[in-house]
């Protein structure tokens, strides 16, 4: 299983969003770091054609997604940035129309929803709508409808955005377990998230790709005359190095 | 301040009061209107001006003079009337007489140059005008002995063996009624300009809208609870008690305001199309609605006592909802709990018997104190422990008392109510609700998701059930009538009509023939009608079709034809206005939520979203126009022949000229109320594309009310112009159709066409824009 990006450019009319921008995912969870307007959403829109490229192409399994449609969505799993939900859905109806969306149904379907809200802790307040739910629970309930129907390509815009830190550990190991065998796009603000679990970072800057590597490489490649601190670095200090920020 | 300037500064709550404004003005005056249609705007003020005219005219007269006068008047109306239907012989005045008449009157004679259709409705709506004048003469003429028919019936009761218990809550009710209305005897009634006033005071809407506005700025005050700033607050110098007094001042202000705003507006207008300034100084009881109040009172001080307890009344229903609803802590139930206390409360005081045990609770009831109106219109008496009460005395009395409670219980709860940690029921008992919900809902395919978000989520089914009982006010039918003059050959078509059957008509005339006995009327109208059998011979013969003898188009021109075009204009609006209110949310529902990039990402999500939506358009489009057109088609099927629906459109005189006169009327109708579905559904999508470009579910609304509705409904009421911005003709269709039919021209059906090829567009650019690669719906 291969998801390959090549060359894909998008501009905003003269803000060029991402730039020639081409990479390889094999299954195994890819970390994306960059500051604000890098391009990691814009990148995460094409991926899930929301937006129209300018050029380039994306390619699954040999094929250009958008020759695939359904057949790609279909293996697609995407938890957007934005807090977009239906407040006036219960967290079980929400996943269960989410769930009928992508095909799934009868036993099937029932099993699944129970599933991804027990892993996703939100059993106990299943039949609660989701207007009233806090900001971390709204990001729990995405991430429950993005695990349903085992999507081989999983993009998770901000994941653990809100979540407490139990949480987020638990939702952490759950998405290493998630990577065996599927393509995880983790991009995200919470540098340790990607420490502990990426397989490889992606660092972008204004739209272009910086460096692709496993945490440690990109960690060894700081310069010891770079170095701020006199302990170990980390991956906050690959992001603050190569990115500038 | 800083709450004041909060609370009155909300461009959207600022948008919500002028709307209630906007809607109280215009329903009053749609509600003084005797029709509403083409021409109800010019009837309307000249109605209104004829009885300002009229009024002034009786100034200083006797009654036996008034009565004189409006006789006349109402005869000459009349005999008008007769003569713009055609049935000059009905006329009571010669028509020589009735132009001079006209001539003279300046109102009648400046409208001589509109067409005979606009003069009748002006003409009907005079004659109601001089009828309502006329009914308030009796009532003037008959109040003495109204007041001295009560106490007698009162004297008369109380002495029949079944009241004369002194005990008894009865018999001292009709004590204390003989005893009131004795203290009105001799009472000043006089003749005057009612009818401003007592379209005022009856005009229910505007008490509703005023606790509209009520319950809009008592739910600003639970603003920060929704924001979840109400810990924030709650910790402010100011947030406690301060912010209490200040939000009760802020609710009496609104009170009196929304009074002066809703009610003094509406009394203005009311007053200034109908007249009624100089009349104030009148006993109150001059108008019939206040024929039972007994006090003595003038008209003037009347209004402004009325004025002064509508905004106590509204400030004391705004301090218990808000009572009611800063009680509840958890700020999601606060609508519901709120419509369901106000359905509690209207079941109690609409159908709570009067003699009830548990009056108090129809009395001391928010809209008694909304209704107030009632408290001065219907004389009533409560059983309090067997003694009457009057109903308007307790209400007043109790009134500064529950103000003074709930003013309390107010400033307390904002002071000592705590943000967390309240114990409630209510989160437990949603919660069981959404469980036994989610039961059902887990068997819901795609289609009955985006059936149950409409209907639910959107509210559509509230829509829905407001179109239905809207849709009842409907009207169809244009009366449109051809006499023949002939009563006789009347009577032998009506009996002949059907297939035409040679053997049978033929014997059929022989024996007419015979019976007729040489009554020369008789045999005339035979021969009448043997000619009209062999020109339809002839007609069908030509036509290949099969002759029929068919009663006239009168049925069909009076629910299809030029009579009744206003008609089809208006409810071809109201059906776009209803579709919009259906429709107007589906995607804007979607880009509300922000769930479009999600959605869009899902297997179904683009092509099977789309096509549920679709579906759910068409089952809205269904329903919106069974309400209007189905109704359309039972008021017509109570007056047209059966038979004629199946004969062949050469048969009828008129669609002669029909380019496919094999076509039955029948057929013909289908066609209509097809066209009329199709051109529907092509509205439908035109308001789901402009949802699709709506940012939210709000701007969806006002924008598809303004493209769409907005311009149907006036040019349904007859600004032109607009006939070419808007898809009424199209929808309306008959129009298109029944000129074809009649002349054999296509150019009618040019509107149909146009419309629908931009109905098409708009389906087609709601589906690329749905469905299309990365076509940037926003999120």
């Amino acid at each position: 299983m291969e998801l390959e990006l090549k060359n894909l450019t998008k501009t905003y009319g003269k803000l060029t969003a991402l730039n020639n921008f081409s990479a390889v995912f094999t299954p195994g969870i890819y970390g994306i770091l960059g500051a604000n307007g890098a391009g990691k959403s814009t990148m995460m829109n094409l991926i899930t054609d929301n937006i129209k490229r300018d050029s380039g192409s994306i390619i699954f399994d040999g094929e250009e997604i958008l020759q695939m449609g359904d057949r790609f969505r279909s293996v697609l799993g995407y938890m957007p940035q934005q807090q977009g939900i239906y407040e006036h859905m219960t967290a079980e109806s929400f996943v269960t129309y989410i769930g009928r969306l992508k095909g799934l149904r009868g036993k099937a379907l029932s099993s699944e929803v129970n599933s991804v809200l027990e892993l996703t802790n939100l059993d106990n307040v299943r039949h609660k709508k989701v207007g009233g739910f806090s900001g971390g629970m709204k990001q729990r309930v995405l991430l429950a409808q993005a695990l349903l129907g085992d999507p081989k390509v999983l993009i998770l815009d901000e994941p653990t955005a809100g979540l407490d830190p139990r949480e987020r550990v638990r939702i952490r190991n759950f998405i290493k377990e998630l990577a065996k065998n599927r393509i995880v796009l983790l991009a995200t603000h919470i540098v340790s998230d990607i420490e502990s679990i990426a397989d490889e970072v992606l660092l972008m800057k204004k739209g272009q790709l910086l460096r692709m590597d496993p945490p440690a490489e990109l960690i060894a490649a700081i310069p010891d005359t770079w170095t701020p601190v006199a302990f170990r670095l980390n991956l906050e200090d690959v992001y603050l190095y190569f990115l500038g920020e | 301040m800083g709450e004041w300037k909060r609370v009155f500064t909300d461009p959207r709550r600022i948008g919500a009061v002028v709307l209630i404004l906007l809607l109280s003005a215009a329903f009053f005056l749609v509600g003084k209107m005797d029709f509403f249609g083409r021409g109800s705007i010019t009837s309307l003020t000249d109605g209104e001006a004829y009885y300002s005219h009229l009024t002034e005219r009786f100034r200083g007269k006797d009654l036996d003079e008034i009565g004189t006068i409006l006789n006349d008047e109402a005869e000459l109306l009349n005999s008008y009337h007769m003569q713009l239907m055609g049935v000059e012989d009905l006329m009571t005045f010669p028509p020589e007489e009735v132009a001079a008449w006209i001539a003279e009157d300046p109102l009648l004679s400046s409208v001589s140059d509109l067409d005979d259709e606009l003069k009748l409705n002006i003409v009907r709506t005079l004659e109601n005008r001089v009828a309502e004048l006329t009914e308030e003469l009796e009532y003037i003429q008959g109040y003495d002995a109204y007041i001295e028919g009560v106490q007698e019936q009162a004297r008369l009761q109380s002495q029949t063996a079944l009241f004369k218990d002194e005990n008894t809550f009865v018999h001292r009710n009709l004590v204390k009624t003989a005893e009131e209305f004795a203290t009105m005897r001799g009472i000043q009634v006089e003749f005057g300009a009612n009818r401003g006033i007592q379209q005022w005071v009856e005009f229910e809407l505007a008490d509703y809208l005023y606790l509209l506005l009520i319950i809009l700025f008592v739910f600003s005050f639970l603003q920060e609870r929704k924001a979840g700033l109400w810990g924030i607050i709650r910790d402010t110098r100011g947030g406690r008690w301060r912010m209490g007094v200040h939000r009760a001042a802020i609710l009496a202000v609104v009170s009196v305001g929304g009074v002066a705003l809703i009610f003094g507006s509406n009394l203005l207008i009311s007053l200034s199309l109908s007249g009624g300034w100089e009349d104030m100084g009148r006993s109150v009881q001059s108008l019939e609605i206040f024929r039972t109040l007994t006090y003595h009172i003038t008209v003037g001080e009347w209004i402004a006592q009325y004025l002064l307890l509508k905004a106590a009344s509204g400030f004391m229903v705004g301090l218990f909802l808000w009572c009611l609803l800063g009680s509840i802590s958890s700020v999601q139930f606060s609508l519901s709990v709120l419509c369901v206390t106000l359905a509690a409360e209207y079941a109690l005081f609409a159908f709570l018997p009067v003699q009830s045990i548990l009056n108090p609770l129809k009395y001391f009831n928010i809209f008694s104190y909304i209704r107030t109106s009632k408290l001065y219109t219907e004389y009533l008496n409560i059983d309090l422990f067997g003694y009457p009460f009057g109903s308007r005395r307790l209400a007043l009395i109790w009134l500064p008392i529950f103000a003074g409670c709930f003013l309390t219980w107010a400033i307390l709860l904002q002071h000592f109510r705590r943000p967390e940690g309240n114990r409630s029921l209510l989160p437990f008992l949603a919660n069981m609700w959404n469980k036994f919900l989610d039961f059902f809902r887990r068997h819901f395919t795609i289609g009955g998701w985006e059936l149950y978000k409409t209907l639910f989520y959107q509210k559509v089914l509230i829509i829905l059930l407001v179109i239905l009982v809207a849709s009842g006010s409907l009207n169809f039918i244009r009366y449109s009538r051809t006499l023949s003059n002939d009563s006789w050959y009347d009577a032998y078509m009506t009996d002949l009509q059907g297939p035409l059957d040679d053997e049978y008509t033929d014997a059929y005339l022989t024996l007419a023939r015979s019976k007729a006995e040489e009554n020369p009327e008789l045999l005339s109208a035979i021969d009448r009608v043997e000619a009209r059998v062999e020109t339809l011979r002839d007609r069908a013969e030509q036509g290949g079709y099969q002759p029929w003898i068919v009663s006239s188009t009168d049925p069909y021109d009076s629910i299809m034809g030029d009579p009744s075009q206003d008609l089809q204009h208006l409810n071809a609006a109201f059906s776009m206005v209803f579709i919009a209110l259906c429709c107007a949310a589906m995607w804007a529902y979607e880009q509300q939520s922000g769930v479009v990039y999600m959605l869009r990402s899902l297997k179904g999500g683009r092509g099977g979203v789309l096509r549920r939506k679709l579906l759910c358009a068409l089952v809205m489009t269904a329903l919106v126009w069974a309400a209007v057109y189905v109704r359309e088609f039972q008021a017509f099927a109570k007056f047209f022949h059966p038979t004629d629906i199946a004969s062949p459109l050469g048969n009828f005189d008129k669609f002669q000229r029909a380019p496919f006169p094999g076509m039955t009327m029948g057929q013909l109708m289908a066609v209509v109320y097809t066209a009329r579905f199709v051109m529907l559904f092509l509205v439908a999508m035109m308001v789901m594309f402009i949802s699709e470009h709506s940012p939210t579910v709000e701007a969806s609304y006002i924008l598809n009310l303004v493209i769409l509705g907005l311009p149907a409904i006036l040019y349904a009421l007859g600004i032109e112009f607009l006939g070419y911005l808007s898809p009424v003709e199209a929808v309306s269709a008959a129009e298109g159709f029944w000129t074809l039919a009649t002349s054999g021209q296509y150019k009618g059906l040019i509107p149909l066409a146009v419309w629908a090829v931009v109905g098409i567009a708009a389906l087609i650019l709601n589906c690329r824009k749905w469905v299309k690669t990365g076509s940037g719906v926003r999120a």
